[in-house]
């Protein structure tokens, strides 16, 4: 099985903190003297240059200035990083506490999964587990016409249903309302995308409507005004076959597998650890 | 008997004529563009070396697409992510500059380890050696000895294109293939993403051209030329960050110092029809100091601690106020002596400029139409302000990203830049809004090439813009309003057809607000012409302004508005009173929302920090779209 990125990333970080934690140990006279080498003033530079900007000096060609420039910075960084660490700030910074839990979760939790190694017996069985993530969402089919206003639409749609001429029908509707920014016809479009273009309102509005009748409906609002709403087709939420969707079902059934090893490595881990809840004690 | 005669010919002719001009058949001559498409060309992955260096190891190209078209997924730093409303279109644009290496290195692909650099790199990355980093800059910077071969990215190139291929749904959502363009000589950002036409067959025939090939736009277009010719496939060059350029985004010489000339224009225009002018690193529209009559100039202005070049160029205008903190980067502005380079840097200059150059030489090399973009480098498309995910992993959504930097805080001051930016200035922007019959890749791709496009800072207001000679107020408020427009007239990106005898200019134009968001303030119309000495002159025109602007709703300490004030749509007609038929001229039209929250301050209701003085806390959304030129 291919090692992924965790792997390697882990065993570097890993082994960094080790030989950084060990390099101190040995190394330092006490916690009030920082120690510039050649080494940790480049790692200071490098890791405070912009990736985008190409054209950073390189530090072979800094000026002397500029060395002494650096030199102050990086003191003046560990010395505030010193204080902040005895005064015990590290462990109140919720950012600093957040990244270290997400570089000890990618240390701790590394491991690659092949998604051709699973059984089909398996997604199947992931699949009948979890069937109401498969579900082929409502779509609707129909026409609108877009009014500024509530009295106009609903004027429009009285003048409209005392037409009985067919033909006639076509073009007075052809002749009402305003232009709407996006489509007059909507064919089998899910409500995610109905959104897009009514607004909440408008798009609960829409699915709202009776969609057994083929007659015009409404004034309904959207975000952007009103409409008349002639729906041509409803199509509920559908079940669908393992077949139709293998390749998400054998995706998530590694994403679910992955969440729920690094949920045991996390717990195990967690295990090891002495809890003392003070809260209602 | 003859004049009998004359006149039954006559009346034949008459029907003819008719007949000829009306259609029988309604659908005839109706294949417009009616579909608005919504987008966004300009993402970076963990396949880009920047965005993987700095913390992005994770989400892949996969990931970007899936967030694009509406699922939802969890960000590198843990946080659950889903837009709002899906995207249409959507391209992942890593950087052509080492694309995918430290991926496949990290994860020791045999491959990428045989090559000399690779295996280099892989003994740098164990021994956590610097010079992984400095020689990756100096690759960036052209540097050969750092440069691998080309057919190292055959096989990588091979897998970005099939993946993006496999999320490619013609109808329903287009997946482009594309990459970035990476060059920025002396500091001055010359980005492009390259988009093509094709699927992955057609482009897998070339490797991305990078900025280690060379930093010259002109040799990127030849490029583009060549997989044409190579192919018979298609691919575009869009331009970004002009703000960042130092005024070498627009420039007036060719990059080898030479005044442009009508073949530098011609390529220009047919390689790079668009312009990237609204991202994460501020928006690109226009300066105060090139638009001082426009009080809405200054939106989201980026200056002051945009790269190390721009130090020498920049001071400090003001030290008083907010002004006192030095973190206060809008109190910084180009040095008298370098204000030539606002000129080159932001896009209305550069369409004014453009006239000029065409006086000239009798071509326009700046006839290029808008787009907004994200460039986030977290895989995540996400542009709302009350849903921004940054732009590095450092500023994705946490209590610290508004007074945190990109990439660490007290940087080395070599050469005087120290930090690069502080967070809080990034811009939770944009999008690209394309009109297109439908939505598939050779539609989109048409539409780019024709400019029928636009700019949104973010929300998705619906803009259509038409020029002719012929409209009337009325056709403003028709149903068949777009019929008239294309028929009368031309659409935003576009020529004017030929003037009629004693005839100004008129528009039709439709604003809506985004179905999801604010309402409108006003709708503007922007011309620049040029005047009978060749100077360029630009006026802002409200064309519609909402009874209650300047007023605003926003309760900075709930990061909330509401749409009591502002219009929903807008439908308008408009006449320049002020055309002169000898001189050239460009229109487009700007649609401003309502005051709303900026991303900032809902960061402050839900983190519950404070925002700086410095930081602004409300701000005024908005849509600019591509233009429609005159010309005598």
């Amino acid at each position: 099985m291919k090692k992924k990125i965790f792997v390697i990333f882990g065993l570097i970080l890993g082994l960094s903190i080790i030989a950084l934690s060990t390099l101190q140990k040995t190394s330092s006279i006490d916690d009030k003297t920082i120690i510039i080498t050649d080494n940790n003033l480049k790692i200071f530079y490098f890791n405070n240059l912009d990736p985008e900007n190409p054209y950073n000096k390189d530090y072979k060609s800094l000026t002397s200035d500029q060395i002494n420039q650096l030199k102050k910075d990086y003191i003046q960084r560990e010395v505030l990083t010193r204080e902040a660490k005895n005064l015990g700030l590290d462990k109140m910074d919720s950012i600093i506490s957040a990244r270290l839990a997400q570089l000890g979760q990618q240390a701790l939790v590394g491991f690659d999964l092949n998604a051709d190694d699973v059984d089909i017996e398996v997604l199947n069985n992931y699949f009948t587990n979890n069937k109401s993530l498969y579900i082929e969402p409502e779509t609707i089919s129909f026409s609108h016409v877009f009014f500024p206003s509530y009295e106009l639409a609903e004027s429009f749609l009285i003048d409209m249903k005392s037409e009985t001429d067919e033909g006639k029908i076509d073009d007075f509707i052809k002749s009402g309302g305003i232009v709407f920014p996006y489509q007059k016809n909507y064919s089998k479009k899910t409500y995610s995308f109905i959104l897009g273009h009514f607004g909440e309102k408008g798009t609960s509005n829409i699915f709202s409507l009776d969609k057994e009748t083929k007659e015009w409906q409404g004034p309904i609002q959207s975000s952007l005004g009103y409409h008349l709403i002639r729906i041509f087709n409803y199509t509920k939420s559908k079940q669908l076959d393992l077949d139709q969707v293998l390749t998400i079902v054998r995706r998530d059934y590694f994403e679910d597998l992955r969440k729920s090893e690094t949920n045991t490595i996390i717990n195990n881990k967690v295990n090891e650890y002495n809890i003392s809840d003070r809260i209602n004690n | 008997m003859f004049v009998r005669g004359f006149f039954i010919f006559f009346v034949y002719l008459l029907l003819i004529t008719n007949l000829t001009a009306n259609e029988y058949s309604p659908a005839v001559g109706k294949n417009y563009p009616d579909k608005l498409l919504w987008g966004d060309t300009h993402l970076h992955s963990n396949q880009s070396a920047d965005a993987w260096s700095l913390g992005n190891s994770n989400l892949t190209p996969s990931d970007a697409f899936r967030f694009a078209r509406g699922e939802e997924v969890v960000s590198e730093s843990g946080v659950k992510a889903k837009l709002r409303v899906p995207l249409d279109f959507f391209m992942v644009s890593d950087h052509a500059t080492y694309l995918g290496v430290f991926k496949r290195i990290e994860n020791s692909e045999p491959e990428i380890l045989k090559t000399p650099l690779g295996k280099r790199w892989r003994h740098y990355m164990d021994t956590n050696d610097p010079r992984l980093f400095t020689e990756f800059v100096e690759g960036l910077n052209g540097n050969q000895e750092q440069s691998f071969e080309k057919e190292t990215y055959t096989p990588i190139w091979k897998e970005i294109t099939e993946n993006v291929d496999r999320f490619n749904n013609p109808g329903v959502f287009t997946a482009f293939i594309g990459y970035e363009w990476t060059p920025a000589p002396t500091g001055d950002n010359l980005h492009r993403v390259v988009v093509f036409k094709d699927g992955s067959e057609k482009a897998q025939k070339i490797i991305p051209f990078s900025a280690i090939d060379s930093d010259k736009p002109e040799d990127l277009w030849s490029f583009l030329e060549n997989y044409n010719k190579k192919t018979g496939g298609e691919a575009i060059s869009i331009s970004h960050n002009s703000n960042i350029s130092g005024g070498r985004m627009f420039p007036l010489e060719n990059s080898y110092g030479e005044p442009i000339d009508q073949a530098y224009a011609n390529m220009r225009n047919r390689w790079e029809p668009l312009v990237e002018a609204t991202q994460v690193k501020g928006d690109s529209e226009t300066h105060p100091v090139v638009s001082p009559e426009d009080p809405f100039a200054d939106y989201e202005t980026w200056e002051g601690n945009i790269g190390r070049s721009e130090v020498n160029r920049i001071e400090k205008i003001n030290t008083e106020g907010d002004c006192a903190n030095d973190e206060n980067y809008k109190c910084y502005r180009y040095k008298k002596s370098e204000e030539h380079r606002y000129k080159g840097s932001y896009v209305r200059p550069a369409l004014r400029r453009g006239l000029e150059i065409e006086k000239k030489i009798g071509v326009n090399p700046y006839k290029f139409g808008v787009i907004g973009s994200t460039d986030n480098h977290t895989a995540l498309a996400a542009s709302a302000e009350d849903n921004f995910f940054g732009k590095f992993v450092d500023s994705e959504p946490g209590p610290g990203r508004m007074s945190n930097c990109m990439a660490g805080c007290e940087r080395p001051d070599a050469e005087g830049s120290g930090d690069l930016w502080r967070n809080w200035l990034i811009t939770a922007s944009g999008y690209a809004a394309v009109w297109a019959r439908e939505n598939t890749r050779e539609e989109i791709f048409d539409a780019f090439k024709r400019k029928e496009t636009y700019a949104t800072t973010g929300p998705r207001i619906a803009v259509r813009f038409f020029g002719g000679w012929d409209f009337s107020e009325e056709d403003a408020l028709k149903p068949n309003f777009v019929d008239t427009g294309y028929s009368k007239g031309v659409p935003m990106g576009s020529d004017f057809g030929e003037r009629g005898k004693n005839k100004r200019p008129n528009f039709l134009i439709m604003a809506s607000k985004d179905p999801n968001g604010a309402n409108i303030e006003r709708v503007q119309i922007i011309k620049g012409w040029i005047d009978s000495y060749g100077r360029s002159l630009e006026k802002v025109y409200d064309v519609v302004v909402s009874d209650d602007a300047g007023q605003s709703t926003v309760d900075v300490d709930k990061a909330s508005y509401d749409n009591s004030i502002g219009q929903p749509y807008i439908t308008t007609f408009w006449e320049d009173p002020d055309f002169n038929p000898n001189q050239s001229a460009f229109y487009y039209v700007r649609v401003l929302e309502i005051p709303t929250p900026r991303w900032t301050t809902y960061d402050s209701a839900v983190f519950g920090i404070d925002i700086p003085a410095y930081v602004p806390k409300v701000h005024q959304e908005r849509a600019y779209t591509s233009s429609i030129w005159y010309n005598p």
